[in-house]
């Protein structure tokens, strides 16, 4: 805990990071797909000579290159941001875990950027093998990309065997990151494949979508597979903990719910699509489709993320920043001697004594009100607002002081989502003392 | 003391001096193509009705110096936080929404860019995206100097904290960072002008584009020179004692060089003069960017001895890397020739 802590209202700063990254996912996933979908039909189209066709992919290639170009790129490094202002410590962790992981994804990027250039804007100048080169090499990085950063991201919700001796390749290729891979491929080649049926039910005559939508739909198909090979091997490895969160938590319930839901309506679609071609396909049917693979993937990366908890990083960094192997010295010591920024504002804001530091149960209840105010923005303020996200008093409102108490006594028993209270005794009172007083209604 | 967190328990991937290296290379790239667009829209917008071909040139250019600038400016973060994640958490967390923000900022700035290349609200586009992108780098050059000057964050602090943690409201701006980003402007004029020659000469097929552009040339490295000067004579002072001399020397004599090496262009113009004046200018920046990092890791060394902390001897990554950048560059060297030559065959057909 020894960065300075962002509070958002309402919302809590970690919830900015899935405003960020929803967006960021979806769009890259449609250009990992797009890029696919995109380079097997220019292939075909030189193929079989049809200039129609290659007409109709310029129209649909000037979205994807532009959107992944411009809005992928800068919600992606927007990701990054956003974790490094909520989450300092974990940011730190995985950036000094996987630096030439990211490297390396920055060196793919440029070829993505490169080759998509390439593509779209030499569509009538390069030859046709050149053509198809580009294309097979901007699908190609744009997946390396994919794996990449999911090796990263698997990694937070499993460790695996990694600790914090071992190196980048413990940390890489982790339990859940084969299954990730496959889902996000899968999800992919999805995504892409229902925007290009939109695309297709507006742009394309009808000719061309009933050639079209068979060909999308393959790949589609084989990516559904991919999801429920890559769902299946996702659930088998789920950590306890995390297997247990989207059981309990009525959120996590819905959002699995909705995954799935989600995911087999898509699966049925593309298989009508795959047997009757371009008919079945019209501009309501075909935007219905894709915001329904739009709710899969937002309830995907919701569930993975949800599914973390009490870690930023699994059995190594806690949710409110605080790293697991620390635990017993804050729980000794307490969080103020270890947290230099929360030690600044109780100095300097409210002129307290470094004895009065070290025994907050001792100050008279207004000063401890305070005092625990603080140690609910360093321990609580992460995962619950006051009133908005995960709101702290609607949740406590029917409970007496004793359950209150005792709740924050057994934090990590009482909800398998919570990290265990990370000071000690004294400033537990402080923190209780605190609630008691949000619960009354009254500031401290 | 200030609250400076303690080093990343997990210790250097490799050593510093590697990690110094690709910092200072990764800030040399960004600055390439972040000078396009930093000089590049505000001389577009001007030039528009005087010389409406370079106008035009830089205008198209604009997204692609965007994509790849954005790109490259990924490197320098990525090692910055890897050597100094202390510094530059707190110090971006402490004015928290305004670095949050910058995001949707770009996001505007860089829809803009492709409005205004596309033709579309072309001056009222790029006016926008100068003005955003000028604040962006107005923003990042403070948030630096901030990561460097711990000592200042307990103030920033009392005013930004709200229950010990912190609002985010707060934005830190100070005189340095707007010296830097005179001496950047200034570099970026002078990268514009070796931009607009390498054009020029390279690609010979449209003489009137070649007419506007050489006689600007010199003029921009002038009021280049110029900016560079007026704001080095501030900065340098401000950093003398962290910068070694050569460097100083260096770094400070390349840009009055390039600039003379503009005003023989203009005198004898052609493709070796051009190349010659693109190396200088890319000697311009990288003297420059070396000295900024130089003097980045002085100010920091001040609190924190990097060498003390340990190293994991991360070298299969690593290695990794350096694989996956070589056969990187193999690849793109093949989409660039293949580029090239298509457009060459274009450009010859007329």
């Amino acid at each position: 805990m020894e960065y300075p802590v962002w509070v958002v209202p309402f919302l809590t700063a970690p919830m900015l990071i899935p405003l960020v990254a929803i967006p960021h996912v979806i769009v890259a996933q449609f250009a990992v797909g797009g890029g696919f979908l995109l380079a097997d039909g220019v292939a075909w189209a030189y193929r079989h000579n049809r200039r129609d066709a290659l007409d109709y992919l310029r129209d649909l290639a000037r979205f994807f290159v532009l959107l992944t170009i411009v809005f992928g790129a800068i919600t992606g490094v927007g990701i990054w941001w956003t974790i490094g202002l909520t989450s300092p410590e974990s940011t730190s962790a995985l950036i000094h875990v996987f630096v030439f992981g990211w490297a390396t994804e920055w060196v793919v990027f440029v070829l993505e950027i490169v080759s998509a250039f390439a593509f779209y804007y030499l569509w009538d100048r390069l030859r046709p093998r050149e053509h198809m080169a580009m294309g097979w090499i901007y699908a190609a990085s744009a997946w390396l990309s994919l794996a990449l950063i999911t090796g990263i991201t698997a990694f937070m919700l499993t460790t695996g065997r990694w600790t914090p001796e071992s190196n980048f390749f413990a940390a890489f290729f982790n339990p859940s990151f084969l299954p990730q891979v496959l889902i996000r491929t899968g999800g992919s080649l999805a995504i892409a494949a229902l925007w290009i049926g939109v695309h297709l039910s507006f742009r394309a005559s009808e000719g061309l979508r009933d050639e079209l939508v068979p060909r999308i739909s393959r790949w589609a198909i084989a990516g559904m597979f991919l999801i429920l090979i890559g769902g299946i091997g996702y659930f088998a490895v789920l950590p306890d903990h995390a297997r247990l969160n989207v059981i309990r938590a009525p959120l996590l319930l819905i959002m699995t719910a909705l995954n799935f839901g989600a995911t087999l309506t898509a699966l049925a679609a593309f298989g009508l699509g795959y047997l009757r071609g371009g008919r079945w396909i019209n501009p309501p049917e075909a935007i219905l489709m894709l915001l329904i693979g739009i709710v899969a993937i937002t309830s995907g990366e919701f569930l993975r993320e949800g599914a973390r908890k009490p870690y930023r990083i699994e059995r190594y960094i806690f949710s409110p920043g605080i790293r697991v192997a620390e635990a017993p010295r804050l729980q000794q010591d307490g969080l103020i001697a270890h947290s230099p920024w929360l030690q600044l504002y109780l100095r300097e804001t409210m002129g307290l004594s470094e004895e009065e530091l070290r025994d907050p149960a001792r100050l008279p209840e207004p000063q401890k009100v305070r005092v625990g105010e603080a140690l609910y923005v360093y321990h609580c303020s992460a995962c619950h607002a006051l009133d908005g996200y995960n709101g702290m008093r609607p949740l406590i409102q029917p409970w007496t002081p004793e359950m209150l108490a005792d709740a924050v006594r057994h934090l990590h028993r009482t909800n398998p989502a919570m990290p265990p209270w990370l000071g000690n005794e004294a400033e537990r009172e402080a923190l209780i003392a605190y609630l008691i007083r949000l619960q009354q209604g009254g500031e401290p | 003391m200030p609250p400076i967190p303690k080093p990343d328990p997990l210790g250097m991937p490799i050593p510093i001096g590697y990690l110094f290296a690709l910092k200072v290379f990764g800030f040399f790239l960004h600055m390439v193509f972040m000078n396009l667009w930093l000089a590049g829209l505000p001389v577009a917008i001007a030039l528009s009705r005087s010389r409406p071909r370079v106008s035009e040139r830089l205008f198209v250019v604009m997204p692609f110096a965007m994509a790849f600038g954005i790109n490259a400016g990924i490197v320098p973060l990525l090692f910055l936080q890897t050597l100094y994640p202390q510094f530059f958490y707190p110090a971006t967390i402490l004015q928290a929404w305004f670095w949050f923000l910058i995001i949707p900022l770009l996001l505007m700035a860089y829809t803009a860019v492709y409005a205004a290349a596309f033709g579309r609200w072309r001056i009222a586009a790029s006016l926008i995206a100068a003005g955003l992108l000028t604040w962006i780098g107005f923003q990042f050059s403070a948030a630096m100097s901030l990561t460097a000057r711990p000592e200042r964050w307990p103030a920033l602090f009392q005013i930004a904290t709200s229950a010990g943690g912190v609002h985010g409201l707060t934005i830190y701006l100070d005189r340095e960072a707007l010296l830097r980003l005179g001496l950047m402007t200034g570099m970026a004029l002078g990268t514009v002008g070796a931009f607009l020659t390498l054009l020029a000469e390279i690609d010979r097929k449209d003489p009137r584009f070649r007419e506007e552009a050489r006689p600007l040339v010199p003029i921009l490295f002038t009021l280049g020179l110029g900016l560079f000067g007026l704001a080095g004579s501030q900065y340098v002072p401000m950093v003398t004692d962290r910068l070694p001399v050569a460097l100083q020397l260096l770094a400070g004599a390349s840009m009055p060089i390039a600039c003379a090496a503009a005003w023989l262009y203009r005198a004898r113009p052609g493709r070796a003069t051009a190349i010659a004046l693109a190396i200088l200018q890319s000697g311009v920046l990288l003297s420059n960017a070396t000295a900024r990092q130089v003097v980045q890791a002085a100010e920091l060394g001040a609190w924190v001895d990097l060498r003390q902390v340990p190293v994991r001897g991360e070298w299969g990554s690593f290695g990794m890397f350096l694989a996956a950048l070589l056969i990187g560059l193999g690849v793109l060297g093949w989409i660039l020739r293949t580029v090239w030559i298509r457009l060459w065959e274009a450009a010859s057909r007329g």
